[in-house]
Parts: C-alpha cells; structure tokens; sequence
C-alpha cells in the first residue's frame, strides 16, 4: 500500500528545520556545510513527494539539477573552509567575523 | 536766424549724443593701460561729438522740431507693455547742451588735474560713462530707461567718489554714498512699479493725458520725488556729502551739479504732470526743498573744507530749485538748475584749481592771498560766487529772481522769507570764500608756496565762466524772458504769475540787496584784517552745525543700532545656533547616531545573518499565506 505524501512532507518539512538549526546553532564549519545539505536534501524529498503524487517528471528533473548546484556549492563552501582553515588554523564559525563594523 | 535743421539731423544727434562717449568709455576702459597720459585723448573726442550733437539737438528744438524716435517694445506681459525709445524737445535739448557743456569742461580740467594720477584713465572712462547714462537719462522717452540711467549715474557718483582706491577714507565715503544711492534707485523703482501697475506702460506721453485720473498719483510723485532728494542730498539725507569730497575736484561736478543735481531736476521736471496731479507731493517737495535750502547753507557757513562748503551750497541751491518745482514754478526751477550747475562746476573746477597750485591745504583757515598768485582762478571764482549770491547782472540773479518771484506769486509767503534768508546766507558763504581763500594775507606757509597752474584749467574756467555770465540773458526779461518762451511748451505756464502783487522791479530790488547784504556781511566778518577762525568754531550754535543737526546721530540710533543689533541677533542666534549648531552639527550627529546603531547589526557573525534572514523569510512567508 502506499505511504500517504503528508508522511513525505512532514519528513522534508522535519528534514528541513532538522537542516536550518543546524546551520544556526554548530559552530564548526564543516558541519554547518553538512547541516545546509540536509536542509537542502528535505526540500528535494518535498518535491520529488509532489512529482510523485501529480504523476509527472518534472519535479524530480528539477531535483537532479538542484543536486547538482548544491553539489558546486558544498564544492565552494568546502574550499572556502580549507582556505579560512589555512589562514586562521580553525574552523570555527564565529573566528570569522572580520568583515564587521 | 534758420539753420536748417532738419528732425534727420536730430535723429543722428540724438544717437551721436548718446553712443559718442560711450564708444570713447569703450576705449579707454579697453586701451586705457596703453594710453597712459594720453587717455583724455579719446574722452574729449567724445565729448566734443556729444556737444556738437547737442548743439545740433538745441538749434532743432529752437526752430521747433520734437523728435520722437520709436524703439522697440523691450518687454509686454499681459497688459504691462514697456516700449524704449528717445525723445527730444527743448527741455531735452536744453538739459543735454548744459551736461555736455559742463562734461566737456570738465575733462578739459581733469587734463590739467589728474595728470600723473595712476588711474588717469580709469578716470576718463567713468566720467565718459556717466556723461553716456546721463544722455540716457535725458533722451529716454519712458521711466525705465530712466532708471537705468539714474542707477548709472549713481555707480559713477560712487566709483568716482572711491576713485583713490588707496585711500581708505575714499573707500569708506564711496560705501556711505552707495548706501544712498541705493535707498534713491530703490525709491525709484518702487514708484516705477506703481505706475506699471497702475498704468500698464511707463512712457511720459501717456503722463500728460492720464496723471490727473491715476488713483495712486499722489505715492508715485512722492516714490520720485524722495529718489530725487535723496541722491540731491536734500534734507534729511544729506549727510553722505560731507565725506563725498574725496572725489577729484572735476567729479565733484559730476556727483553734484549733475547727477545728484540737475538730473533729479530734469526729471521732476519731465513728470510734472505727476507733481502737478499731485498736492501733497508738491507740498512735500516745496517743504523739503525749502528747508535744504535753509538748513545746507548754514552748514556750508560753518564747514572748513573748500570742497566740502562748495557740496553744501550745491544741496543748499538745489533745495531752492526743488521748492520752485514743489511750487509749480517749473520753468524757473529748471532755469536756476541749469544755472546752477553751470555755477556749481565752475566752483569745483576752481577749487581743485587751488588744490592743484597749492596741494595738502583743504581747510580754508589756512588760505589766504592766494588771489595775487593766481589771479585767473580768483576772477573766475569770482563770477561764479557772483552767480551763487545772485548779484545783478549775472545768471544767479535772474533765476533766483524768478524762483523767488514765484514763491511770492504762489502765496507761499514762508518760502519766500526762507528763500531771501538763504539767499542771503548763500551770498554770505560765497564771499566768505572768496575773503578767506584769496584775499588778505596768507595764512599758513603752504599758501606762500602756490605753483604753476596747466592751461587746461585756466581754458575750462575761462569756458564756465564766460556761460556763467552770459546765461542770464535768456532770462531777461523776468518771467517773459527767452527761457520761458523755450520751455513753456513743455513744462506749461505757471499758473500764479503774476499774482504776488509786488512789481517786478521791487523783487529784483529785494533779491540784489540779499546779494550785497551778504556781500558786505563776508566783508565785515572775514575781508576786513585778519579773521579769527575761533570764532567760527565755538559756541553751542556752532556745535549744533558742526554735527549736522546730529542727523548722522538720529540715523545711527533708529536705524544703524537696530540693524546692527538683528544682524547681531542673525549672527549670534540664527547662524551660530540654528544654522551652525542645529542644522549642521545636528544633522551630522543625527547620521552618525544612526549609522552606529545600525552598524551593530552588522557583527561579522555568519550565524547571525542567517537568523536574521530565515526571520525575514518565515515573515515574508506567514505574510504571504495568512
């Protein structure tokens, strides 16, 4: 029997604050890259449960894409991190607040 | 006698008059520097062209002729409509040969007076300029080329008067005369703008017809006639002459007989339809004169400077001509104006005459005996004292006599014993001059050393003397003479002749004995061994004259004080609290304020950024769908 798509939502919704927190409350660098992915990984799960659910492929085309992009994006974020760590010799999230008033 | 001029001839003359000494202004002002000491080269030229189309102008207006040149509409909004064009008839023409006379004479003095002067092109150039705005002002068909002109005029009085520009008192006398020539030209425009609103035009062929049913007749004529007075140094503005004589003697011409003299006569005398619509303004006019003429003379009596009596007696005489005009005696008035500043130039060419030959003595006290060593100046001095005291047969007297005539004629009985008093105060100042300044002994050791004078001065004397003379025959006889004839078609007949009861010969038996009186007066008083100047300086009297009737103090405490104190308050208040303080420092430390608040939120921290965002977005969102 199929699962009902609330039960899909409810999980990207978990997934996305799950991701969100994350990313507001670690410190570590590497962790609120990973924490973003999450967020990320729940709005794909919403949107393949839509394209699923309407019986079409576009959503989950699109989904393909966007995994991609986030894909470069954890690319740059990652090196980012190695050239802060380079510099400062930490990967503490709020060490990076020179660009302030 | 037939010349033959033709109105083409005029309207050549009339340009000629006009653009002649502007062009030669032109030059100098443009090729002054390389002129050098020949730069009156091209003033006389234009000046000789200005009188020769004078000239052409008066024989015109003799054989008839009235020249109306159509200009062009300068300005037409809505029903205002301003049209510039020229106009000559005799009282134009008249006016224009005693300016051009008189400008020519005194460029030819100026020769002999300024060489070795710095600026002497500067000179040139400013007087050629004024002899240019004051053609204007007597060609001009309308009021607002008059006001130009009249403003000009002004700017000439006040450059010319700070013409030594080293000198800071020069500086400081030409910033007081500014002052009044300013409160004059706004006086001016003021009543200009009343008769536009009034009228829609501001040309004076529509004067004639319209003036006796204007509703604000009466503050126009008083607008023009306060203008008047107040660059003639009437009463109670007469206080900026006393400085003025820092001018060179041949501009004194300019700022006294001229444009602050016979060009406010001229242009009473053009809008006398104004004046004569107008009682209150001819009273006012006549009450003003007639006290200037009183209250001048009396300070000319006391004043020790040469310059300075000369600048009194000039507000003095024209006080006298104001009251003839106030009176309705236009043609009398206008006759002793043109007298007058024929007198009044030979006078100052005179005196800057004896500042020439006998440098660094103004005081007249320490004059004296300069009449043997130069005897051509004291003769010509001499006839011009003659013409101000008014003595038989000179021009002074036919013109007094008739302004005096016509102050009897008109009943008013109070100007006519204020007229004999200052008549006989002016012959008294007159020959007090000609007594303590070449009479006697000398009195100090530059009087001994008296130089050698330029024949310039001795041609432009010997010119102003000879017309001095020579002008009363037009006239002769009182009240019907050529004069009256001339002007009569324009300025109308006087409506009182006549009616004064007393015969002619009576009043010129009164006016000629003022002239002696004062004569032997000067005699007894200064001519007679040698006169004590302490007794010209003491007394509570004297005190009173010494300080010009403290005008200068009243103008300091109801109007200097209190500018002094708002421009304080502006200063004190306005600018350093308002201004500086709140709008300025306030405004900068409002931003600043702000700028550091906000900057807090910009901490560096990723964390925060993102909250603030997802803040922003679940907003946005809950906006959105609730």
């Amino acid at each position: 029997m199929a699962v009902p798509i609330s039960y899909y939502l409810i999980l990207g919704a978990l997934l996305f604050v799950v991701g969100v927190v994350g990313v507001l409350l670690r410190r570590n660098m590497l962790v609120v890259l990973g924490a973003f992915e999450v967020a990320f990984t729940g709005v794909h799960l919403s949107w393949v449960a839509f394209a699923h659910y309407h019986g079409q492929l576009d959503g989950q085309v699109v989904v393909l894409f966007s995994l991609v992009v986030s894909v470069a994006q954890i690319g740059v974020g990652l090196a980012l991190v190695l050239a802060f760590y380079r510099h400062v010799r930490c990967v503490d999230i709020e060490a990076a607040d020179k660009l302030r008033w | 006698m037939v010349v033959g001029i033709q109105l083409e001839h005029m309207q050549v003359g009339a340009v000629a008059v006009l653009v002649a000494p502007l062009l030669s202004a032109l030059v100098n002002v443009i090729w002054g520097r390389h002129l050098g000491n020949k730069a009156h080269i091209p003033a006389l030229v234009g000046m000789t062209v200005a009188w020769a189309a004078s000239i052409v102008l008066l024989i015109g207006s003799i054989e008839g002729h009235v020249l109306n040149m159509r200009g062009y509409t300068w300005l037409a909004l809505g029903n205002w409509t301003i049209d510039l064009g020229l106009q000559v008839d005799a009282l134009t023409a008249a006016t224009l040969v005693t300016c051009t006379i008189i400008g020519l004479a005194t460029q030819v003095c100026a020769i002999g007076q300024l060489r070795g002067e710095a600026a002497y092109a500067r000179y040139f150039a400013l007087v050629d300029f004024a002899a240019a705005a004051a053609a204007a002002l007597v060609l001009a068909d309308n009021f607002a080329t008059v006001l130009v002109a009249w403003t000009a005029l002004g700017l000439c009085s006040c450059l010319l008067i700070g013409f030594r520009r080293d000198d800071e008192t020069a500086v400081a006398a030409a910033g007081k005369t500014a002052v009044f020539e300013l409160v004059s030209t706004a006086l001016f425009a003021l009543g200009l703008w009343v008769l536009l609103a009034e009228r829609g035009g501001v040309s004076f062929a529509a004067l004639e017809a319209d003036s006796s049913r204007m509703a604000h007749v009466a503050p126009i004529a008083l607008l023009l006639c306060g203008a008047v007075a107040c660059r003639s140094a009437q009463f109670p503005w007469h206080i900026w002459i006393a400085d003025a004589t820092a001018a060179p003697a041949p501009a004194s011409v300019w700022i006294h007989a001229l444009s602050g003299g016979l060009a406010g006569v001229y242009i009473l005398a053009r809008t006398q339809p104004l004046l004569a619509a107008s009682p209150l303004a001819s009273q006012v006019l006549a009450g003003v004169g007639t006290a200037t003429a009183l209250l001048a003379i009396f300070l000319a009596l006391v004043a020790a400077d040469l310059r300075r009596v000369l600048t009194y007696v000039a507000a003095s005489q024209f006080g006298f001509v104001f009251a003839a005009l106030g009176l309705g005696a236009y043609v009398a008035g206008v006759f002793h104006g043109f007298v007058l500043a024929f007198a009044l130039a030979l006078l100052f060419l005179a005196s800057g005459a004896i500042g020439r030959a006998a440098p660094q003595i103004e005081d007249v006290w320490k004059m004296g005996g300069l009449g043997k060593h130069i005897p051509a100046v004291f003769w010509t001095f001499m006839s011009g004292a003659l013409v101000l005291a008014g003595a038989l047969p000179v021009s002074g007297f036919w013109s007094r006599n008739d302004v005096l005539t016509a102050a009897l004629d008109a009943g008013d009985l109070a100007v006519w014993i204020a007229g004999c008093t200052a008549s006989l105060a002016t012959s008294l100042c007159a020959f007090r001059l000609v007594f303590l300044v070449f009479w006697g002994e000398p009195r100090s050791d530059a009087a001994t050393r008296v130089g050698k004078l330029p024949a310039s001065m001795y041609a432009a004397l010997a010119i102003l003397a000879f017309v001095c003379i020579a002008l009363g025959g037009v006239g002769y006889p009182p009240g019907g003479g050529f004069i009256n004839r001339f002007l009569e078609p324009v300025l109308g007949v006087f409506a009182q002749a006549g009616k004064g009861g007393l015969p002619h010969t009576a009043l010129m038996a009164v006016t000629t004995s003022t002239a002696i009186l004062g004569a032997v007066l000067a005699w007894a008083l200064y001519g007679r061994s040698a006169p004590d100047p302490a007794r010209d300086r003491s007394g509570s009297l004297l005190q009173v004259l010494t300080a010009e009737y403290y005008v200068e103090t009243v103008y300091k405490h109801l109007l200097v004080r209190p500018l002094q104190a708002f421009a304080r308050f502006l200063w004190d208040f306005v600018d350093t609290v308002v201004l500086d303080l709140l709008l300025v420092n306030g405004s900068a430390l409002c931003t600043r304020g702000v700028g550091w608040m906000l900057g807090r939120l910009h901490n560096g921290q990723v964390g925060t950024y993102v909250l603030v965002a997802v803040v922003g977005v679940v907003v946005a969102l809950s906006y959105l769908v609730f």
